[in-house]
C-alpha cells in the first residue's frame, strides 16, 4: 500500500513534469512518411540530427515542425510540395545536403573535382618517376668493375640472410 | 599559507630549470657520419630478404625476381661504395677484409687530419674514425 | 588554492617561452648548457601542470562550488567518476586536459632521448614546446578552469552545480574524449621529429625510424576515440546510428585519415626513400588537422547557430594554424634539395603506385569530410545564405569513395615492390576475384539489389580472400622449409614481419567494419504508440509490452518499458529501453535497449510518454543488421595494431660498418 503510494507520488511528478514539457512529442512519427521525409530536413535545435532522428524531448523546433510535417502529409501534399514549403518557412538551411543547382552545386562537385585532379596530378608524377634520368639515385651509377668489386661482399651476405 | 607554498613552488621550479650542473650534461653523442648510409644498407638488406621470401611464395615471376634483385644488388654496391668512400679506409669486417677495394685509400686525399694518429679522412668528422679521439677541439 | 593552480599555470605558460627560445638559440650558438635548461623546463611544465590538473580534480572532487568551472560541470549528486570525468568534460578543462597530455608526452620522450639525437632534439623540444605555449596561452589567459564565481567583490559558491550534460554520463564518453586527444595530441611528437630533422637536415630517416611506435601508438588512441565516439552515439543518442557526420566527428576523422594515409606513404620512404617532401606534408597536414579538429570543436565555428559568432578561443587557433601552417609550407619549400628523392618508379605495376593511389583516395575522402564540413561556413560568406551539409551528402559522396578504397587494401598487398608482371598479378586475383563474383551472384539471386550493398559485399570477401591467401602461402612457405605445422608456421610468419602481417590483421578489422556498416542498407525502424500489455511487430519480431515503470534517483528521474521480445513464437529476450530526466540540467537522456546478436541488433528506444493518452509510451523500433561487426572489426582493428608494435623476430646479419670508436651504438640496425 505504502509502496503504491510512494510508486504513484513518483509517477505523478514525473506525469506533471512531463505534461509541462510534452506538447506534441514524437507521436507524428508513427507514420512512416513522417519519417522518411523527415529524414531529409534538419532539427535546427542544435542537435545537427535530421528531423526524424531529433531525440530531445520537447524540443522547441522538431515537435511542431513534425506535427507540422504529419499535416502536411495527412492532406495529401506531395513531397516535393512538403519540402518546398519547409525551405519557404526556414531557409535552404533546413534541407539536409544542399541544393543540386547555381552555387550550391560547387558543394557537390568539388570533392570528385578534387579527386579528378589529384588523379592527374598523380598521373604525371608517375610519369615524371618512370623516366630513367629522373632517379636521383646518389651515386646510383657505378661503374660495372666497381661493381663486381663489391659483388662477392653482397652474395657472401646474401646467403646469411634468413 | 598558499603565499608561502606558491613562492616555494615558483622558487623551486625556476632553481630546477635554471641551476644546470656541468656534470648533469649528458655524454656527447659520437656521430658516426655514415650512419645514414648504414641505415640505407640496412634497408636495402631488408628489401632483399623481403624480395627473396616473396619469390619463395610464389607471388613474382622469375622475371620480376631477377630484375628486381639485380637492381637492389647495384643500390648495394653503390651504398658500400659510398660508405668507404667516406670512410676513406677498408672496411675491417671480416667479410670485406678479402675483397677490399684498394681504390679505397687513394680516393682519401683529405683535407683532415687526425691528429692523435695522423689518419686522413675526406669529410670534416667529430671523431676519428681510425683511434676514435674527438678531431676537433673546441666542439665541447 | 585556485590561486595556486593559476600560478602553477602561469608558470607553465613563462616557461614553455623559455623552453622554446632557450632550445632554438641553445642548439644555433651550441650552447649545451642552455638546452639541458631547455629540457628541464619541460619537466617542470608537465610538474606545474600536474599540479594545476590535480588541483581542478580535486575541486572537482570535493565540489568546490565556488569555482565557475565545477559548478558548471557537476552536482553534488553526481557519481564519483563522472565528477572526474568532467575533467575534460567542459572547455576549460579540457584544454587544460589536453595541455596536460601534451606536457607529459613531451616530458616522455625528452627523458627517453635525453643522450640520443643530440643534433634535432633541442628542435624537437622547440617545435613541441611551441604547441604548448600555445595551448597555455588558453589556459592561462582566455579558457581559466580557475575562474571563481564572484558577486561584487566577493567569491561566492552556489549550493549546487548544474551537472556534466547527462548525455556524457555513460562509460563510453567517459573514455572517449581522453582516447581522442591522446591521439589527437600524439601527433605533434612525429611532427615534432619530422620538423627537427628537417630544420637540422639531418641525413637519414632516423625521424621515421624514432617515431613508428610513436605514430601507430598515437594512430590507435585515435582508432579507440573515434569507435568509442561511434559506440556512444549509437548506444546513447537513441536514433540508432553510430556516425552522423557532424562537424565535430568529422573533425576527429580528418587527421585519422591523413594519419593513415601517412602510415601507408611512409613505408615508401623507408623502402625507397622516397616520397620525401609528401610524407612530410602528411605529418604536417596530420598536426594541422588535429589542432583544426580541436579548434573545430572547441569554438562552435560551424556547428553553432551563428556560424560566424567565432568565440574569443576561435582567433587564436586561426590565428596558430595560420603561423604552423605557414612555418611547414616555408620549412619544406627551402629544404625541397634535402627532402630529394633518393629513387625512381621502376614500374606502373607496383607496390609504389599502389600506395600512391591509396594515398590519392584517402586524401580525397578527407577533402570530401573537410569541404562538406566548411561548406556552410564558405556559402554564407560568399552567397550570405546558409545550406546545410548533413549526412546524406556525406554518405554520397564517401561511399563510393571507401569502396575503391576498400578495393585497394585488397589489391595493394598483392603487388609486389618495383614491378609485377600481369601474369603473376593474374595468377594471384584469379581467386579472389572468382570468390566476389561468385559472392555476388549469390546475393543477388538471394533477392538484394542494392548496388552499393552487393558491391561493398563483393569487396569484403574479396579482400578478406586476398588476406588469407597471403597469410596461407606465406606460411606453407615457412612450414615447408621448418618443418612445422601451419598454424605454428602462421605465428612465425607474422613473428618475422610483425608490421606487415600485423597490418594484414589490420585490414582484416577494416573489412569486417565495412561488412557492419553495409548491413545499414537493410536497416529498418518503426516507432508505435502501445500501452501495457500491447504488442506490436518490426520484421521477426513481436515485442509485448509487459510493463511501464518509473522512479527517481538522487541524480535523475526515469520512466522504463519492460518489453518482452519474441521470434518465431518463441521468447527471445526481455529489453529495458529507459529515459531519464536528470535534475540538475533538466536535460533528458535515453538508455536504450539493445539485443545485440551477429546477425542483427533489435534497438529499442523510449522515445517518450504519448501525448494522447497518459499510460501509453512512443517506442521506437530498429533493426539494424550486423551492426556488431563493426565492433567486432574494430576489435581485430585493435589486435592487429598491437601486433604491428612487437618487434620482429628476425634480425638482419651481415657485415657492418665499423668505425672504430662508434661501433657500439651505432652497428645495431633495427628493421
Amino acid at each position: 500500500m505504502c509502496k503504491n503510494m510512494r510508486r504513484l507520488k513518483s509517477r505523478f511528478l514525473l506525469a506533471a513534469l512531463l505534461a509541462a514539457t510534452l506538447a506534441l512529442g514524437s507521436t507524428p512519427l508513427q507514420n512512416p512518411e513522417v519519417r522518411r521525409i523527415g529524414k531529409k530536413l534538419g532539427c535546427q535545435c542544435g542537435c545537427q540530427s535530421s528531423l526524424t532522428e531529433c531525440n530531445m524531448l520537447q524540443c522547441h523546433f522538431a515537435d511542431p515542425a513534425r506535427a507540422e510535417l504529419l499535416r502536411m502529409v495527412d492532406s495529401g501534399q506531395s513531397e516535393a510540395g512538403i519540402l518546398k514549403a519547409f525551405v519557404d518557412r526556414y531557409g535552404k538551411a533546413i534541407l539536409r545536403e544542399p541544393p543540386t543547382e547555381g552555387f550550391f552545386l560547387i558543394g557537390w562537385v568539388m570533392p570528385f573535382v578534387a579527386t579528378a585532379a589529384g588523379a592527374v596530378f598523380l598521373w604525371w608524377f608517375v610519369r615524371r618517376k618512370l623516366r630513367p634520368e629522373a632517379a636521383a639515385a646518389p651515386a646510383a651509377e657505378l661503374s660495372s668493375e666497381a661493381y663486381a668489386r663489391y659483388r662477392d661482399r653482397i652474395e657472401k651476405d646474401l646467403a646469411k640472410l634468413d | 599559507m598558499i603565499l608561502i607554498f606558491a613562492v616555494i613552488l615558483t622558487i623551486g621550479v625556476l632553481a630546477f630549470t635554471l641551476l644546470v650542473r656541468a656534470k648533469d650534461l649528458p655524454e656527447p653523442e659520437p656521430v658516426s657520419p655514415v650512419q645514414h648510409l648504414d641505415e640505407r644498407k640496412a634497408r636495402i638488406y631488408e628489401n632483399l630478404r623481403d624480395l627473396q621470401f616473396e619469390y619463395r611464395v610464389g607471388k613474382l615471376s622469375d622475371e620480376d625476381y631477377q630484375r628486381t634483385k639485380q637492381d637492389l644488388q647495384r643500390e648495394l654496391a653503390a651504398t658500400l661504395a659510398e660508405i668507404d668512400a667516406i670512410v676513406g679506409k677498408t672496411p675491417k669486417t671480416a667479410t670485406a677484409a678479402a675483397s677490399s677495394p684498394s681504390q679505397a685509400a687513394s680516393k682519401a686525399e683529405a683535407s683532415f687530419v687526425c691528429p692523435n694518429c695522423n689518419a686522413r679522412f675526406e669529410h670534416p668528422l667529430k671523431f676519428c674514425g681510425e683511434c676514435g679521439k674527438p678531431l676537433q677541439e673546441g666542439n665541447q | 588554492m585556485e590561486n595556486l593552480g593559476a600560478l602553477a599555470v602561469l608558470l607553465a605558460f613563462c616557461l614553455s617561452i623559455y623552453a622554446v627560445f632557450g632550445s632554438a638559440v641553445g642548439a644555433l650558438k651550441k650552447k649545451p648548457f642552455l638546452i639541458l635548461s631547455a629540457e628541464r623546463a619541460v619537466y617542470s611544465i608537465w610538474i606545474l601542470l600536474t599540479l594545476a590538473s590535480s588541483l581542478l580534480v580535486y575541486a572537482l572532487l570535493t565540489g568546490d562550488m565556488r569555482l565557475a568551472y565545477v559548478a558548471g560541470r557537476t552536482n553534488h549528486a553526481m557519481p564519483t567518476i563522472y565528477k572526474f570525468t568532467a575533467w575534460w568534460g567542459g572547455q576549460e578543462g579540457s584544454l587544460l586536459f589536453w595541455s596536460w597530455i601534451l606536457s607529459s608526452y613531451s616530458a616522455v620522450v625528452t627523458w627517453t632521448n635525453r643522450r640520443k639525437f643530440r643534433q634535432i632534439m633541442p628542435w624537437v623540444i622547440a617545435v613541441l614546446m611551441s604547441t604548448q605555449c600555445f595551448f597555455l596561452i588558453l589556459n592561462a589567459f582566455v579558457e581559466s578552469p580557475f575562474q571563481v564565481l564572484a558577486v561584487g567583490k566577493g567569491v561566492v559558491a552556489v549550493q549546487d552545480g548544474r551537472g556534466l550534460s547527462p548525455l556524457l554520463q555513460y562509460w563510453a564518453m567517459a573514455i572517449h574524449p581522453p582516447m581522442l586527444y591522446l591521439g589527437y595530441v600524439g601527433f605533434v611528437v612525429p611532427f615534432a621529429f619530422a620538423m627537427a630533422s628537417l630544420i637540422t637536415r639531418q641525413p637519414g630517416d632516423a625521424w621515421i625510424h624514432t617515431t613508428r611506435r610513436w605514430t601507430i601508438i598515437t594512430w590507435l588512441f585515435q582508432s579507440c576515440g573515434i569507435i568509442l565516439g561511434a559506440g556512444w552515439a549509437y548506444a546513447v543518442l537513441g536514433w540508432g546510428g553510430y556516425w552522423g557526420w557532424d562537424p565535430v566527428e568529422n573533425a576527429s576523422l580528418l587527421p585519422w585519415i591523413t594519419a593513415t594515409a601517412f602510415l601507408h606513404s611512409v613505408m615508401m620512404q623507408e623502402k625507397k626513400g622516397m616520397m620525401k617532401v609528401w610524407n612530410m606534408a602528411l605529418i604536417s597536414a596530420t598536426f594541422l588537422l588535429c589542432i583544426f579538429g580541436t579548434f573545430l570543436t572547441r569554438s562552435g565555428i560551424v556547428s553553432s547557430v551563428h556560424a560566424f559568432g567565432v568565440s574569443a578561443i576561435g582567433k587564436y587557433f586561426v590565428a596558430f594554424i595560420a603561423i604552423g601552417l605557414g612555418a611547414c609550407v616555408y620549412l619544406i619549400l627551402s629544404r625541397l634539395d634535402y627532402l630529394k628523392s633518393e629513387a625512381h618508379l621502376e614500374s606502373i605495376v607496383s607496390r609504389e603506385s599502389s600506395f600512391l593511389f591509396n594515398n590519392l583516395i584517402l586524401l580525397a575522402s578527407c577533402f570530401a569530410v573537410l569541404w562538406g564540413t566548411l561548406f556552410p561556413v564558405i556559402t554564407e560568406a560568399i552567397m550570405g545564405e546558409k545550406v546545410s551539409v548533413g549526412a546524406p551528402f556525406f554518405n554520397r559522396v564517401n561511399i563510393p569513395i571507401g569502396l575503391f578504397l576498400l578495393f585497394l587494401t585488397g589489391v595493394g598487398p598483392l603487388i609486389a615492390w618495383r614491378r609485377s608482371s600481369l601474369e603473376s598479378l593474374k595468377r594471384a586475383f584469379l581467386w579472389p576475384t572468382v570468390a566476389a563474383v561468385l559472392l555476388v551472384a549469390v546475393l543477388i539471386v538471394a533477392g538484394i539489389r542494392h548496388f552499393y550493398a552487393l558491391m561493398s559485399f563483393g569487396l569484403c570477401l574479396f579482400v578478406a580472400a586476398t588476406i588469407v591467401s597471403e597469410f596461407f602461402k606465406g606460411s606453407r612457405a615457412i612450414a615447408a622449409r621448418n618443418n612445422m605445422n601451419l598454424v605454428r608456421a602462421m605465428v612465425e610468419l607474422t613473428h618475422r614481419n610483425t608490421r606487415r602481417y600485423g597490418g594484414y590483421i589490420v585490414h582484416m578489422g577494416i573489412v569486417l567494419m565495412f561488412v557492419g556498416f553495409t548491413g545499414a542498407a537493410f536497416n529498418k525502424d518503426d516507432t508505435v504508440e502501445v500501452g501495457m500489455g500491447e504488442t506490436f511487430r518490426l520484421g521477426k519480431y513481436e515485442m509485448k509490452v509487459r510493463e511501464i515503470q518509473d522512479g527517481d534517483t538522487p541524480n535523475y528521474m526515469w520512466q522504463r518499458a519492460i518489453v518482452d521480445v519474441r521470434k518465431g513464437g518463441e521468447q527471445v529476450g526481455t529489453l529495458r529501453p529507459e529515459r531519464r530526466i536528470y535534475k540538475a540540467s533538466q536535460e533528458p537522456n535515453s538508455i536504450v535497449g539493445i539485443r545485440r546478436r551477429l546477425n542483427e541488433d533489435l534497438y529499442l528506444n523510449f522515445a517518450s510518454m504519448s501525448q494522447s493518452s497518459s499510460d501509453k509510451a512512443v517506442i521506437q523500433a530498429f533493426v539494424f543488421p550486423l551492426v556488431s561487426w563493426i565492433w567486432i572489426g574494430f576489435g581485430v582493428l585493435f589486435a592487429g595494431s598491437i601486433i604491428c608494435l612487437i618487434p620482429p623476430k628476425v634480425r638482419l646479419q651481415y657485415a657492418r660498418t665499423e668505425v672504430v670508436g662508434v661501433v657500439q651504438k651505432h652497428a645495431k640496425v633495427e628493421k
